[in-house]
């Protein structure tokens, strides 16, 4: 450390100290509206959060209920599924025919 | 149910067979018009916009409490904290100093270590205004996100009905039988307002029933 260093150091420690007590006093000076500030910025956390039913309530019920809509899509798609099932067996129909006739 | 049956086979709107295949089809004949899932989707949508006025609401308020401390540490405290750091830091000694070089650095570190006290201050009053503003966000936002979830749920699920329904609608309508299922179920609304009235006859009957044990009391 040159000897610039170590002084800007000292200094600094020194102005440091001298700012902490200031500070201090300051805090003293107006403590009591430093308090009414701090009571009114306060926020009441408790009565501001929003006290509905507990997630894991929640999300057993939503897994109940998907689980009741994946049933019902899977009827509502039947006509769908029957469709393909029945294009599907119609091809392979075809296809079968054409391997027979090979023969 | 036996009620209505009964009330269905007296009145001979439909056959003792038919009122059977109605307790069968009770409970999944319930309609679903597309505007149930509209309004459940619409629900949804508004939630959101709920939430953001919410959240903006919150913000506002935790600005304002920002704002009532910034302007206590700057009108208030900041002068009366540099009125005293300006003796105590001996600021006018360092500033008359007779080597330039040290007027230069006694001023410049005055100044450094002045600001560095006044943010630490700044950052004591506005962290747990900032921290209070975030964990009620945080907690607004899940409540939210648990009602749109749960709503999103229920909107599918209409819709899922609806599908079934589409698909019933066309499977009777192959077999030609979908008025008649139609007719079951004006039948049951029909019988279902009866049961309504008949309902309240029976209460009517019971309150002068009461009326005429108390009078019997009254004689006795």
């Amino acid at each position: 450390m040159t000897d610039q260093e170590d002084l800007e150091a000292k200094m600094r420690a020194e102005l440091e100290k001298q700012s902490e007590d200031a500070a201090k006093e300051t805090d003293e000076m107006l403590s009591e509206e430093l308090d009414a500030l701090k009571n009114a910025t306060a926020a009441d956390m408790a009565s501001l959060k929003p006290k509905i039913t507990d997630k894991e309530t929640y999300d057993k019920l939503i897994d109940a209920v998907k689980e009741s809509t994946d049933k019902n899509e899977s009827l509502a798609q039947l006509e769908a599924r029957l469709k393909t099932l029945g294009t599907t067996a119609i091809k392979v129909g075809k296809e079968a025919v054409k391997l027979l006739k090979g023969f | 149910m036996r009620n209505i049956i009964q009330f269905i086979k007296n009145r001979s709107i439909l056959s003792p067979f038919l009122a059977l295949l109605i307790v069968l089809n009770f409970l999944g004949c319930a309609s679903v018009p597309k505007e149930v899932v509209e309004l459940s989707y619409t629900v949804g949508q508004d939630m959101n916009a709920v939430h953001l006025s919410y959240r903006q609401l919150i913000q506002t308020h935790f600005d304002g409490l920002r704002k009532q401390a910034t302007d206590f540490l700057d009108n208030k405290w900041t002068p009366a904290y540099i009125k005293k750091f300006i003796k105590k830091g001996k600021l006018v000694e360092r500033a008359t100093n007779s080597d330039p070089n040290m007027v230069l650095l006694g001023v410049r570190l005055w100044a450094e270590v002045a600001v560095e006290e006044i943010e630490k201050k700044k950052k004591e009053l506005l962290d747990p205004i900032d921290k209070n503003e975030k964990e009620l966000l945080n907690s607004i936002d899940e409540a939210f996100a648990q009602l749109i979830s749960a709503n999103a749920a229920i909107t599918a699920h209409l819709n899922s009905i609806r599908k079934v329904k589409e698909v019933q609608d066309e499977a009777l309508q192959a077999l030609k039988v979908k008025d008649l299922r139609d007719k079951i179920n004006n039948g049951l609304i029909f019988a279902s307002d009866k049961a309504i009235e008949a309902i309240e006859k029976v209460k009517k009957a019971e309150g002068i029933l009461d009326d005429l044990a108390k009078k019997k009391e009254g004689l006795n």
